[in-house]
């Protein structure tokens, strides 16, 4: 749609009235309740992580950098000491190897999917993209239920193995870490798909006839010019699997039935049952470091390209 | 002989069809299992045995499930109308008029919620409203859901704000429209796919959290997910089942709506 | 008596932008637009005519400078309370209202009665024929009938001054044809001051009553599309403005409202002479191509003409006309245009060595 005569820079200044007052009382009450109920409790926490647990949760305020000792060693409370304690840290490398293979399982599996999508027919295309949004929107709870429900040792698959005489008793699956990476592969699937499928979309198909014009075989093809010209798409959708399944927490829970924690659990246990929430904090604070880094190196390697062209 | 008079399609690669297959199958699987089941007779959750609506029956009549769905929405439906009235503000502060010097920040703290892990949020909102103890009980939840769900609202509404030509907007005040006639004569009525596509996005996100709510509602506060989670801990039964599949049958009838009247007014 | 203008614009800037990024869309352009008349902004892309008429329509605020309306001013007033309308590029049609409604906008906006709204917004539409589409959506109109919505929509409100920002260029040829001439005669009918703005110059020169070639935020020239065209005084105005040949010259005086030049290609000859240019300056000189006449090579010049010396390099032939491409005696290229008046000419020839007369009032000395 043409735009009319808005090709000329600052367009529109007669439209807004009163500039500057009008638009500070239209934006006060979202970034005055995104600061103020979402923001500030961040910063609170990370106050928290400095301090001391109180008796019965809760904290004391005494400055105490106990917390983040505590992911890496155990003090003995007989003699003040600190051993080594690799759990925690094992909790960790456990969170980042989950979200590192669901993301890889997701982009194995998204990225065939997101390409036949991109090449469908408009029509087929539309019910397509509304089929894999569909459960982009259920509830993940719910949907973690089912996986559940088709994992146990009374589950789907198992029965099926049964009943067809595949094998005589029931494959443990569930409470194991692989239910929790198939779990996790199966939340945030249509994470994956959707940014995928925007990137395809625009791939200009004259691009690979024009590598088969040049005696590149489909392998070729897909490898030298379609996944590098997915690429944006690629980093968004890894992007958006690896950081929810970093901090997930139902999954974990649900699936691996409390034995294999990730940092979801850990926070949680911690300001539930264990009632220390400096250690939660703490817990909360390196997860969403972790997040903003990840988040950064996407930033550094997206944007300079984008800079880039003219 | 081989390839005959079909056409080579070029687009095709081997195997990608069967797994896109693969993968919608994947997803709804288990769905489906879950929907099969409700309307299981026998307590089994995975052998069927007939027909039955009975579990839907003892599910609405359960009083567990209807203080918890009841508060669901009342959550729901407050969330949405906070969050929607005051993304639209936010939006058209953000998309119209000369971009000014925080433009880039005021997006960034806005859309926030989006980017900060959900477990994180939960304990932060937890820590403060402990802190300066605010006890509006239900009201508590309330206010944690408007704010992730501001995002939810803004960024359809954005989108469809900046879509729109401007020069309607010019048009209008060449013919003597105030800035306030723009709004509610031009803006408005185009904006208002854009705002009820967001509404109900900010509607589905509040119904179905979980963790943020466990963390931070009270006792009484109980909501659908909430209920439903601290049912599995028990087991899986036939009525959980049900309500399961009723709230996933809510979520899928608000993005097929989103869906069809995004695709309406292009 | 000095008449008030409809439109006056007193040196008038606007500058997008700060710093280093600043673009100077228009510099100091002042301009007067008078009563009832249909003026035209021409220039290429990006020379400031559509800025210039949104200075007048109020969208955009003048950097410096001011627009006088009848008189008032009004650069600081928001479009809303401007007694102007403007036709858009884009039409920009509210596409949530009919089109009854849509002309009825305006009208609505000004509070007037319920029974005055719908016999004005008849009279329009019968006015530009569209009276059996009123309950129709702009999306179910064609290019055609959107814009003439957009021009009733806009004349509903009798404004003092109409504004119409490169209207037809979205139109097919032939429909943009019938459309120029329904535009003059709307605007000889209604007597409202038309601003016209357009890139092309044949729409400019056919529609106009006056013009304003403007480039680079500058207005170059002012005058009738005659005046223009037969004595541009800039070289880009000559250049923009149809075909033209330029030659070098020096000025050897200047008597009564006639200087005499001699050509480089050879001659003394008289020419149009233009403010500033005085004996002893180095000039450039314009002629149109259809003011010339091959004549063959012996040929002396008649009266105050001269005869340039040249020959033929290529021959085009347009079934009206006949145009010679010919390299002068200094080796400078010059175009010579011919009416076919009897049939295809074949007394000039490719390679052919001839005269090129040219009279004394062809020429036009220019501000380089």
């Amino acid at each position: 749609m043409v735009a009319g005569a808005t090709a000329v820079p600052g367009a529109g200044e007669a439209a807004l009235p009163g500039a500057t007052g009008t638009r500070l009382l239209l934006l006060g009450p979202a970034l005055g309740i995104v600061v103020l109920v979402g923001i500030l409790p961040l910063g609170i926490i990370l106050v928290y992580s400095f301090l001391t647990p109180g008796t019965f949760g809760g904290v004391v305020w005494k400055f105490s950098a106990e917390a983040y000792a505590q992911f890496l060693f155990d003090r003995d409370f007989l003699d003040d000491s600190l051993t080594f304690n690799a759990a925690y840290l094992g909790i960790f490398g456990r969170s980042l190897v989950q979200a590192g293979v669901a993301t890889a399982a997701c982009l194995l599996v998204g990225f065939p999917t997101a390409y036949f999508m991109a090449t469908r027919p408009p029509a087929t295309r539309n019910a397509w993209v509304f089929l894999i949004t569909v459960p982009f929107w259920t509830n993940l709870l719910i949907r973690t239920v089912c996986m559940l429900l088709i994992l146990r040792d009374e589950g789907l698959i198992n029965n099926a193995l049964v009943g067809a005489g595949l094998i005589s008793t029931p494959i443990v699956m569930l409470y194991t870490d692989f239910a929790i990476g198939l779990g996790l592969m199966y939340s945030y699937l249509p994470f994956m798909v959707l940014p995928l499928y925007a990137s395809l979309e625009k791939l200009d198909f004259r691009l690979v006839e024009a590598a088969y014009d040049l005696y590149a075989g489909r392998w070729r093809a897909l490898t030298r010019i379609i996944i590098p010209l997915a690429r944006p798409g690629i980093v968004a959708g890894c992007l958006l699997v690896f950081i929810p399944s970093l901090g997930a927490f139902l999954a974990p829970d649900l699936l691996g039935g409390g034995k294999h924690l990730m940092i979801g659990n850990l926070i949680q246990l911690q300001f539930a049952s264990s009632r220390n929430w400096p250690f939660g904090s703490a817990a909360a604070m390196i997860l969403l470091a972790a997040v903003l880094l990840a988040l950064m190196l996407y930033v550094r390697t997206a944007a300079p390209r984008q800079r880039a062209r003219p | 002989m081989g390839a005959g008079t079909r056409a080579l399609d070029l687009k095709r690669l081997p195997g990608f069809g069967a797994t896109a297959w693969f993968c919608l199958a994947l997803l709804y699987a288990p769905i489906a299992v879950l929907v099969v089941f409700s309307f299981n007779a026998s307590r089994s959750v995975t052998v069927w045995s007939e027909f039955s609506l009975s579990w839907y029956g003892k599910a609405i009549a359960n009083t567990g499930i209807q203080q918890a769905a009841a508060n669901s929405l009342k959550v729901a439906v407050v969330a949405m109308l906070a969050a929607t009235v005051v993304a639209t503000a936010a939006a058209l502060a953000t998309a119209r008029g000369q971009r000014f010097r925080g433009d880039a920040t005021a997006y960034l703290v806005i859309n926030l919620p989006l980017i900060v892990p959900e477990i994180v949020t939960a304990v932060a909102t937890l820590s403060f409203f402990a802190l300066i103890g605010l006890s509006l009980g239900l009201g508590n939840v309330m206010l944690a859901h408007t704010v992730f769900c501001i995002p939810f609202a803004y960024l359809p509404i954005r989108a469809r704000l900046e879509g729109m030509d401007r020069a309607l907007e010019e048009a209008a005040a060449d013919l003597y429209a105030t800035p306030w006639h723009v709004f509610r004569r031009i803006i408005l009525p185009l904006l208002a796919p854009g705002i009820v596509a967001g509404a109900m996005l900010a509607f589905i996100v509040s119904l179905d959290d979980y963790i943020i709510t466990a963390m931070v509602a009270g006792a009484g506060q109980t909501t659908l997910p909430v209920y439903i989670y601290s049912q599995i801990r028990q087991g899986v039964t036939p009525e959980i089942n049900a309500v399961s599949t009723i709230l996933l049958m809510v979520s899928i009838l608000f993005v097929s709506l989103s869906f069809v009247i995004g695709r309406k007014q292009r | 008596m000095a008449e008030t203008a409809a439109v006056e614009v007193r040196g008038a800037t606007k500058v997008f932008g700060t710093g280093g990024d600043a673009v100077r869309a228009l510099d100091a352009v002042s301009l007067t637009i008078r009563e009832n008349e249909f003026f035209t902004l021409l220039g290429p892309s990006g020379c400031g005519k559509t800025t210039l008429l949104r200075l007048i329509a109020g969208f955009e605020q003048p950097t410096a400078g001011d627009i006088l309306l009848g008189g008032e001013p009004v650069g600081h007033l928001p479009p809303f309370k401007r007694p102007v309308n403007t036709v858009f590029q884009s039409y920009a049609l509210f596409p949530h209202m009919t089109v009854a409604r849509n002309v009825a906008f305006g009208l609505e906006m000004r509070g007037l009665r319920r029974a005055e709204v719908a016999a004005r917004v008849e009279e329009m539409l019968a006015l530009v024929k569209l009276t059996d589409l009123a309950g129709r959506r702009p999306a179910q109109l064609s290019g055609g009938q959107q814009q003439r919505v957009a021009l009733a929509r806009a004349l509903a409100n009798r404004p003092k001054v109409l504004l119409l920002d490169e209207p037809l260029s979205a139109l097919d040829l032939k429909l943009r044809k019938e459309m120029q001439i329904e535009l003059k005669k709307l605007q000889l009918e209604t007597g409202i001051t038309f601003v016209f703005v357009t890139h092309d110059q044949e729409e400019a020169l056919t529609m106009s009553d006056r013009l304003a070639v403007m480039d680079h935020g500058h207005v170059l020239q002012v005058g009738t599309p005659t005046e223009i065209y037969e004595h541009p005084t800039e070289r880009f105005v000559a250049d923009f403005i149809g075909e033209t040949n330029f030659l070098e010259a020096e000025v050897l005086s200047v008597i009564g409202g006639m200087a005499t030049v001699r050509l480089a290609a050879g001659g003394e000859v008289g020419a149009v002479p233009r403010a500033g240019a005085g004996a002893g300056m180095t000039v450039t000189v314009a002629v149109r191509p259809e003011r010339t006449a091959l004549t063959p090579r012996i040929a002396a010049a008649a009266g105050d003409g001269a005869v340039l010396r040249g020959h033929i390099e290529n021959v085009v032939y347009f079934g009206t006309d006949t145009i010679y491409h010919l390299l002068l005696a200094d080796g400078a290229p010059f175009i010579v245009r011919m009416q076919n008046r009897e049939g295809a000419r074949r007394a000039f020839r490719v390679g052919d060595e001839v005269g090129v007369a040219v009279p004394r009032d062809a020429l036009q000395v220019l501000r380089d």
